[in-house]
């Protein structure tokens, strides 16, 4: 059996070969690992350092402000202590050898640059070191105050020779001396270069001493040089990483631990060096970046710890040094970051390098473990992928020391034997299938074939049964599509068939008109499915010949049509009834005859339509139908109208049954006979009225006769002769009778041809009241009219019976000592339109116009409204016994009726009981002789 | 014993001969009434042994009668035979249903009327 095989190579978007899978992770986790150790630690190393710059430099600034406090900040103690000796008289401001020697003392104790006292006279002693850097005293005697002279001393400040003398010395001009006199107490003086040697830079603490009056004794002052706290930031700076440095706040350099001087010589002379200016780039860009940070330096009023973004990244400290003699500078401190990282920079890249060498030898064992256990798998999977080919392979050798891989390889092996035998099982029972499957392709009755699923269709095989449905020959089919040989009868259902292929991959019970070889048409059921056979999808079609059928069903609808239409179309009512009496299908014509629309008809059923004094019999008809009594029946049945009046009907219903007899439905043809019923019940009735009225004079006759003939009353000759008139009477009444029937047969049935001609109106009133003159004068009736001189177109005796009829009625109806009124007018179509007419209006055309209208009144006792129509009808008096008590055969207005009629007129009566009666009646004026 | 009979007939001519039918031949004794109403008083209020009754006449007809008759206990049992020119097979059927003792249509023979009652009755007759 040809089947749809399953997409072969199982093909995953997203597959990872099983090596990568075992070594990416692991390397990616030691990749991760290393990294986030590395920077961690980095990180902690810095945080180190940055720890370790703070202490470093909290460490030199303390330092370097103690040494200013201790070397600064000692000149202005001694100069307290001096001011105090000379205020307490243990010195001697005139004894100037002795403070030459206690100052040279001091300068030797305390590493003064100069220890000195300047007179308000302007004399001066002092002890220090000189120009040349010799120690020396220098003196201007208060005896001589323009002459300065300079000795050379020994250790212990003695004399030794004058090496020197000055004319016109200006000491009190001096910084020193003129800014504390200018304070009046103890100050720093600016700071200047020492007399002319480069590089060096003094500060003078100076204090003005006065007597106990107040009065300026002079000033007593020691100079430091500066040039001392560079050698001692050298100092504390010993690896010159860094640098430290102290400036004013206008930004002059003071110390510096660079190798700079702070006062270098410019054109001879020392000028001060702004830090600025220095030629040690950090010191430079340092100073501009504690400008920028805080707004310049006079702002830093706390020390503070910054890291401006200068290369190097350095650390720096910055801290104010004030005194309370006016002393502000500021120490900073710079270290480069370079000096801690450089250690932990080297610290990181050997981690680094470790890492690698880690992830190294990782990689390298995954690989190998990767490859160790992927190599066997992989095997297994080539040997699985060429099965899957279809290449058979021998057993696998199992040539690995894992456990559950040499079991993996056992149940490999295994299972390959269990596929080679099933695989054998199932190419014998394919080889079976596919000869079973070609035997039934051949010997189907069912047209089959098989076609490429391509846009070609062409046919590879079809068995007998196609050759017999297309006529083609087997040759002439085969390599041809359905289009080549024109199968198809239209494009479109070839378009409809190949899209749902496509759709939905097969097609079922698709109907196709094929054409044949000769030409030949029909109908077949296709069903399409594509398969694979031999590694091709193909498409198999198994075709069912229904033209027959289809003719069938065809002739069947026409038939079902033709049935329909001569159904609905019937004259006749036509239903089919279930045998519930429910009616499930109606025409129009039962529709019309019982006066429901279709839907509401079906809504009913035989009991609801049928009289009640019908329905008895109806249903037993049906029940002898059902129980096979009789084949059809037919009966008079009243149906109900939807109005709710009887419809006599004639019925007339067979019974279907279905081949095994069982009954099925009813059908009733139902034909509207009212008419008909009304007339033969008029007829009925008439025969009726007419039996009994003859009877009755001719019982008056017969009971006479008798009665003379038995000789009973022989011997009363009154009796006898009263007997005998009653029996003439009653032959004079029969007489009449029969004539009035017969006059109003041959009236109503067209067998009479009055003869019409002109008559005048006076002629024909004047014979009728001659005729009825007697009856009036009997009755004491006058008969009152006015003549008019018309004439009307008529036969003349004919209307004088009507004018009889009517004037014997009103006489016969009119008490005595009345009158009855004859009126003869004129009338158009105008009076009737009036409205004096009311009860004519349905009727006016039958009224020819112009025409005179006759009208008889009476005083009698009137009619009542409902027999005001009736009366014109045969037998139809208002009273019964009228026609004994008044005469008449009750026929009268009937033949009157019908002689207007025939003469194109009407006859119509008003009347109000108890007042009178008026008969009208109309007869055309006679305008020109036909 | 002198029968007594009821002629109720609204034809006045037919009344009198109904009436002479019956004095003429028997010596049975005849009274008429001209309507059904006059007729039922007669006959609630004087004894008879048959009525004679017309079925058409005007106002209350025979049928009626009948029913009247035969609703009271004073007149439920007096034997009716109808004198009536319906001949009809409507007729007929109706006169079925009815409780009468007979049926005598128009025109009856008057010589014979006497002898035809007293054989629907089952009375013997002596011609007068």
């Amino acid at each position: 059996m040809p089947h749809r095989s399953q997409s072969s190579g199982l093909k995953q978007p997203w597959t990872i070969p099983l090596r990568w899978m075992l070594v990416v992770p692991f390397a990616v986790q030691i990749v991760a690992g290393v990294g986030i150790v590395g920077y961690l630690s980095y990180r902690s190393g810095q945080r180190a350092v940055e720890t370790l710059a703070e202490e470093l430099m909290h460490e030199l600034d303390h330092g370097i402000q103690q040494h200013l406090k201790s070397y600064v900040g000692r000149a202005q103690e001694i100069n307290q202590t001096n001011l105090t000796a000379v205020e307490t008289g243990v010195l001697d401001l005139k004894d100037f050898d002795a403070l030459g020697q206690y100052f040279y003392r001091q300068m030797r104790q305390f590493n003064f640059s100069y220890v000195n006292f300047g007179g308000a006279d302007g004399s001066f002693i002092g002890a220090g070191y000189g120009l040349n850097q010799a120690r020396e005293i220098a003196e201007i005697p208060r005896s001589n105050p323009n002459r300065l002279s300079t000795y050379s001393v020994d250790d212990q400040g003695n004399r030794l020779q004058l090496i020197d003398l000055e004319s016109h010395p200006q000491t009190n001009q001096a910084n020193w001396y003129r800014d504390a006199v200018q304070a009046g107490k103890p100050i720093w003086s600016s700071i200047y270069p020492y007399g002319d040697l480069p590089d060096h830079i003094s500060i003078s603490a100076s204090a003005p001493v006065y007597d106990p009056q107040g009065k300026l004794q002079g000033v007593l002052g020691i100079d430091l040089e500066l040039t001392h706290l560079s050698r001692v930031l050298q100092t504390l700076n010993h690896d010159r990483s860094g640098v430290i440095f102290i400036i004013e706040r206008s930004g002059l350099m003071i110390a510096s631990s660079a190798a700079e001087s702070p006062a270098p010589i410019v054109g001879g002379q020392a000028q001060r060096l702004a830090a600025r200016q220095s030629r040690e780039p950090l010191i430079r860009d340092v100073t501009q970046a504690l400008i920028e940070q805080f707004g310049g330096l006079k702002a830093i009023a706390q020390p503070a710890l910054l890291r401006p973004d200068l290369a190097g990244q350095p650390f720096v400290k910055v801290t104010p040094y004030r005194d309370d003699y006016g002393l502000d500078w500021l120490i900073v401190t710079v270290i480069p970051e370079a000096k801690f990282m450089g250690e932990i920079r080297a610290n990181a890249q050997q981690t680094w390098l470790l890492c690698g060498l880690v992830l190294l030898v990782t990689l390298s064992g995954s690989l190998l473990t990767a490859r160790w256990i992927a190599q066997p798998i992989l095997r297994l999977t080539h040997a699985s992928q060429a099965l899957a080919r279809g290449e058979w392979q021998e057993a696998m050798e199992k040539n690995s020391s894992t456990t559950e891989i040499s079991l993996l390889f056992l149940s490999f092996n295994r299972m390959l034997e269990q596929l080679k035998l099933s695989f054998t099982r199932i190419k014998t029972a394919l080889e079976e299938s596919e000869e079973k499957f070609t035997t039934i392709f051949m010997t189907s009755p069912d047209p089959i074939a098989i076609t490429t699923a391509d846009q070609g269709g062409h046919y590879l095989e079809v068995n007998d049964s196609f050759l017999t449905l297309t006529e083609y020959s087997r040759e002439e089919l085969i390599g041809k599509n359905s289009a080549e040989l024109e199968l198809s009868l239209d494009l479109q259902q070839d378009q409809t068939l190949r899209r749902l292929l496509e759709t939905e991959g097969s097609v079922r019970d698709f109907e196709f008109n094929y054409r044949t070889k000769s030409g030949k048409t029909g109908t077949a059921l296709l069903s399409l499915e594509t398969v694979e056979l031999d590694g091709q999808l193909r498409i198999i079609t198994i075709a069912k010949d229904i033209s027959d059928r289809k003719r069938a069903v065809a002739a069947l609808r026409e038939s079902e049509e033709r049935f329909r239409r001569a159904f609905d179309d019937a004259a006749i009512g036509m239903a089919l009834v279930a045998l519930d009496g429910k009616l499930f299908q109606v025409n129009r014509a039962i529709c019309q005859i019982i006066g429901y629309s279709e839907p509401d008809l079906l809504q009913q059923n035989f009991q609801t339509l049928t009289h009640p004094d019908d329905l008895s019999m109806g249903l037993e008809n049906m029940r002898r139908l059902v129980s096979g009594e009789q084949h059809s029946f037919q009966m008079e049945k009243r149906c109900l109208h939807k109005q709710g009046h009887v419809v006599w009907t004639s019925l007339s219903v067979s019974l279907i049954r279905d081949h095994q007899g069982t009954p099925l439905y009813l059908v009733c043809q139902v034909q509207d006979i009212s008419d008909r019923h009304s007339a033969e019940r008029i007829k009925d009735e008439f025969i009726a009225v007419v039996s009994h009225e003859l009877r009755t004079p001719l019982s008056a006759i017969r009971g006479s006769l008798g009665l003379l003939k038995s000789g009973k009353l022989d011997h009363q000759p009154e009796k006898f002769n009263q007997i005998l008139q009653m029996a003439v009477n009653n032959s004079d009444r029969l007489v009449q009778l029969i004539n009035d029937i017969l006059d109003l047969e041959r009236l109503e049935s067209g067998s009479v041809q009055l003869v019409r001609g002109e008559c005048h109106v006076a002629d024909l009133i004047a014979a009728a009241l001659e005729a009825i003159q007697p009856l009036a004068y009997q009755a004491a009736i006058e008969i009152k009219w006015t003549p008019i001189p018309a004439t009307v177109y008529a036969n003349h005796g004919a209307i004088v019976q009507v004018l009889t009829n009517l004037l014997s009625n009103a006489i016969k109806f009119s008490p005595p000592y009345t009158i009855v009124g004859i009126n003869v007018e004129f009338v158009g179509i105008e009076d009737f339109q009036r409205e004096r007419f009311p009860s004519l209006a349905a009727n006016l055309s039958l009224i020819s116009c112009p025409c005179l209208l006759f009208s008889i009144h009476d005083q009698g006792r009137g009619i009542p409204p409902e027999n005001l129509e009736s009366i014109f009808e045969r037998f139809q008096q208002v009273d019964a016994s009228d026609s004994r008590q008044k005469g008449g055969t009750g026929l009268g207005l009937a033949i009157c009726k019908s002689i207007v009629q025939l003469h194109k007129g009407q006859i119509w009566v008003k009347s109000v009981v108890g007042q009178g009666s008026t008969f009208y009646f109309t007869l055309p004026l006679a305008i020109r002789k036909p | 014993m002198t029968k007594c009979i009821l002629i109720i007939e609204d034809e006045p001519d037919l009344r009198q001969i109904a009436r002479l039918s019956i004095e003429c031949f028997t010596d049975w004794q005849a009274d008429t009434a001209a309507t059904g109403v006059e007729g039922l008083q007669k006959a609630s209020t004087l004894a008879f042994d048959a009525i004679l009754l017309d079925i058409s006449m005007p106002g209350m007809d025979g049928f009626q009668v009948v029913e009247h008759l035969r609703s009271h206990p004073k007149t439920q049992t007096i034997p009716v035979i109808l004198l009536t020119a319906k001949v009809q097979p409507n007729d007929q059927h109706r006169f079925a249903t009815m409780d009468v003792t007979g049926i005598i249509t128009k025109p009856f023979a008057s010589e014979t009327l006497a002898y035809q009652v007293a054989q629907l009755m089952g009375w013997s007759i002596e011609s007068c």
